[in-house]
């Protein structure tokens, strides 16, 4: 009988035990992960694309911009929030002219809609802040899956797709600043 | 014996193994989705959805799966499918609904009566209170159809459209066209709507044939959009950039801007399977059904465990307490078989049966615990299941002790694991596998408490018992070894005072870390004392000699009735920090048990006494 007792302790501490361990181990499936102040890991590589810059010739692709960090927004000239956040891109794009891009893919229909919107902002494109109408949405919603403007896909100089911004935001705040700048300087993830 | 057991076991798995449909469920059951506060495989979901609607995990001969993949692929036949079961016959007549035998409905014929109710429902959703059976009823069927059309439009914007292009567009959208698609030019049909209206006002009778196909064009995308809105049911993406681990249904990933080229490829291959479905190739299917399960997105997600996914359909789909439950059942009856014909054999079967049972039961609960990660018992379900299992093992346990094989032990096993596996069953919340809050997600805790607290009780059922059946057996003048059996009751006993005791005070040193308290005389507290005080009561009156045996078995055997009220009983008051437990609609049950019981229990002592006096 003692015998007995004591073999029915032990599974009772077995199963104390295992399940101890089982505490030690990971989180539950959907507990909330730790936030990590490095940059968040994406899934993938973006794809690359070609696309007709104004005010250059011929085309361009994203793989032209490896080595830097590039900022592909899609914007509109109807999109109230894009065209308030524009010309803070344009500025990013003006103080980082070696590390940084900015690709802007209109959903407007038509060349002249980008025209009017740029003529009435006084922004020019420059040589890292490239201008392209998507009318097909073939870029911003095919390739990218981009519906509700503006969003900002943040690509790192080895091509990663590290971070994706929806709406509006402080292109030119000391917070994206900063993060962008560690970014630049990262080493590529071999 | 054994091709029996083969045979039941055959049955049960077969039963789950036949589809109506051509298309082979192998992967699709396997799609994950996040749903409830964890990852589970689509066959899960659309098992515990069904149920919901239908009281049933299949439609006939269609399994729940193939239900779900016409849901999402066919709304149209889906719709058309009678679904909804609808008992209550007030209910019926509110939503005019004809009578027939089975009661069950589509949403087709739902929907008339469904929308005239409309402001009841709202009514009814908004106020607080006690609610009338055909209230309840309403606002239930009301929830259910609100949660069906969820899922029946989850993939309207990937299904192919029945709409009629304007030519304008039709030559730069190819065919079939999808809401994707449509998003492309919404914004020109838009413009050009308000262009129409503008220039010829809003009378349709004027409006050219392409124009009338433009504004209804524009009407049929807003419908469609506004249709999605909130539609975050079936969280099948997970989110690329989240921190949170969440994952969105598809119209969320586009309405909350989380797509990606990997959403997209993603939507894609749920496209072909769409598209396979409805166009009945089920070659295609297999590949796309697939390829949704290796998806980047999918099979490069930490959170999904892919062999969790495969043992949890396993578990759906083996079914394994409904098996134990049967296989208690047969116990039973081989163990009463043998007590009324004292032939051998039937003992022999009954202990193999009860053992094959016990395991497939320690087997379910075990797979439980992988599941879910975390410790067995968290809700009064999962305390039945537990406790169910328990007292098979202690049946089993007694019978080791009985060297004479009297049978006794296995009576007690299968009986109780019978009667409680089955209130189990009963209960409407099912083998749901719900993710806790966060109170009681403590595994330390879960896993000693509250084990502890479930082991005592199963100790208590064992005892009480095995005293009904001491009882009995001295009221029919049976003469056996009476005070050996009486040492393995008072050895349960006073192992279910142990885990009892040092459960209750485990308790007291988690409530002083949660709650800040020791003591706070909750219901549970005072339920989980209850059974301490009376086992200690017994044993005191045995030890100063004031119970003799006979009033010691009628003790144990109303032991039943504290436990009852300590394990159940209390959830009904609603109160205390023990939420967890709250249950309705016991209370008629739980006092027809407490008077049957004291009536049992009362006689049979009353004859046994007369008995022993006369001997």
């Amino acid at each position: 009988m003692r015998r007995n007792l004591f073999l029915l302790l032990a599974v009772a501490l077995l199963i104390a035990g295992i399940t101890l361990s089982l505490d030690t181990k990971t989180s539950a499936p959907t507990a909330p992960a730790t936030p990590s102040k490095e940059i968040v890991p994406a899934a993938g590589l973006a794809p690359d694309f070609t696309f007709s810059p104004m005010g250059q010739k011929g085309q361009a692709s994203l793989s032209d911009f490896k080595g830097k960090v590039v900022l592909l927004n899609f914007w509109a000239s109807w999109c109230a929030p894009c065209v308030i956040e524009f010309p803070k891109l344009r500025d990013l794009a003006n103080d980082y002219p070696d590390q940084l891009a900015v690709l802007a893919i209109s959903s407007d229909r038509t060349q002249a809609d980008i025209d009017k919107f740029l003529k009435k902002s006084g922004i020019s494109p420059t040589s890292n802040l490239l201008i392209a109408l998507d009318a097909e949405r073939h870029i911003s919603q095919d390739l990218f899956q981009t519906i509700r403007l503006p969003e900002t896909f943040i690509i790192a100089p080895d091509g990663r797709m590290v971070r994706k911004v929806i709406g509006d935001t402080d292109w030119t705040g000391e917070t994206m600043r900063a993060y962008l700048t560690s970014l630049a300087d990262a080493k590529p993830i071999p | 014996m054994i091709r029996l057991l083969l045979s039941l076991f055959l049955l049960i798995v077969s039963t789950t193994q036949v589809f109506a449909e051509t298309f082979s469920m192998d992967s699709f059951d396997k799609i994950p989705v996040q749903h409830e506060g964890r990852i589970k495989p689509l066959e899960s979901f659309a098992r515990l959805t069904l149920k919901t609607f239908s009281q049933s995990e299949s439609l006939g001969d269609k399994q729940a799966a193939a239900w779900l993949a016409e849901t999402l692929f066919d709304p149209l036949a889906s719709a058309e499918t009678p679904v909804f079961l609808v008992r209550n016959g007030n209910v019926r007549h509110l939503l005019g609904l004809p009578e027939r035998q089975n009661a069950m409905y589509s949403y087709a014929e739902l929907t008339r009566g469904l929308g005239q109710t409309i402001p009841e429902a709202t009514r009814l959703a908004s106020s607080e209170g006690n609610f009338t059976r055909d209230e309840r009823d309403l606002l239930q069927l009301h929830e259910n159809a609100l949660l069906y059309t969820q899922i029946l439009r989850t993939f309207s914007l990937i299904l192919p459209l029945n709409i009629d292009l304007p030519a304008k567009w039709g030559k730069k959208i190819k065919t079939p066209v999808t809401y994707l698609d449509l998003r492309k030019i919404e914004r020109d049909v838009q413009d050009d709507t308000l262009s129409i209206i503008k220039r010829k006002g809003e009378d349709p009778l004027k409006y050219t044939d392409e124009e009338r196909k433009t504004v209804i064009l524009s009407y049929q995308m807003k419908l469609l959009g506004d249709g999605a809105e909130n539609n975050q049911l079936l969280r099948l993406i997970p989110v690329q950039w989240s921190q949170d681990g969440e994952w969105l249904s598809p119209w969320a990933v586009l309405q909350e801007g989380q797509g990606s080229p990997e959403t997209g490829k993603l939507l894609d291959v749920w496209r072909k399977l769409a598209q396979a479905w409805q166009t009945n190739d089920s070659a295609a299917w297999d590949v796309a059904s697939h390829e949704v399960l290796n998806a980047p997105l999918i099979a490069g997600s930490a959170q999904v465990k892919p062999h969790l996914l495969i043992l949890e359909v396993w578990v759906n789909k083996l079914r394994l307490f409904t098996l134990s439950f049967g296989l208690y059942a047969l116990s039973l009856a081989f163990s009463i078989a043998f007590i009324v014909s004292r032939i051998p054999l039937w003992n022999k079967m009954a202990c193999v049966v009860l053992l094959l049972a016990a395991a497939l039961h320690t087997t379910g609960i075990t797979a439980r615990m992988v599941l879910l990660e975390r410790p067995p018992v968290s809700t009064l379900y999962e305390s039945l299941l537990f406790v169910s299992a328990a007292v098979a093992w202690i049946g089993l346990l007694i019978e080791r002790f009985l060297k004479n094989a009297t049978g006794i032990g296995i009576l007690t096993g299968a009986g109780a694991g019978l009667i409680i596996g089955l209130l189990a069953q009963s209960f409407g919340e099912a083998d749901t596998l719900k993710v806790l809050t966060a109170v009681l997600n403590t595994r330390f805790w879960l896993a000693t408490h509250v084990v502890c607290i479930t082991l005592g009780y199963g100790w208590c059922v064992a005892a009480s018992v095995f005293a009904h059946i001491l009882l009995v057996r001295k009221a029919l003048g049976k003469k056996d070894d009476s005070e050996r059996n009486f040492t393995i009751l008072m050895t349960l006993s006073l192992v279910a005072l142990l885990f009892t005791a040092i459960g209750t005070i485990l308790g007291g040193i988690w409530a002083d870390q949660s709650w800040g308290r020791f003591w706070g005389w909750d219901p549970k507290e005072n339920g989980a004392l209850l059974i301490v005080l009376w086992l200690v009561w017994l044993m005191h009156a045995k030890l100063s000699g004031h119970f003799n045996q006979l009033a010691m078995l009628a003790g144990h055997a109303l032991l039943s009735i504290v436990v009852a009220v300590a394990w159940l009983g209390v959830n009904l008051l609603g109160v205390g920090l023990h939420s967890y437990g709250f249950a309705e609609g016991l209370m008629s049950g739980l006092g027809l048990f407490a008077l049957a019981e004291t009536l049992l229990v009362g006689g049979l002592f009353l004859i046994a006494r007369k008995k022993t006096h006369a001997a």
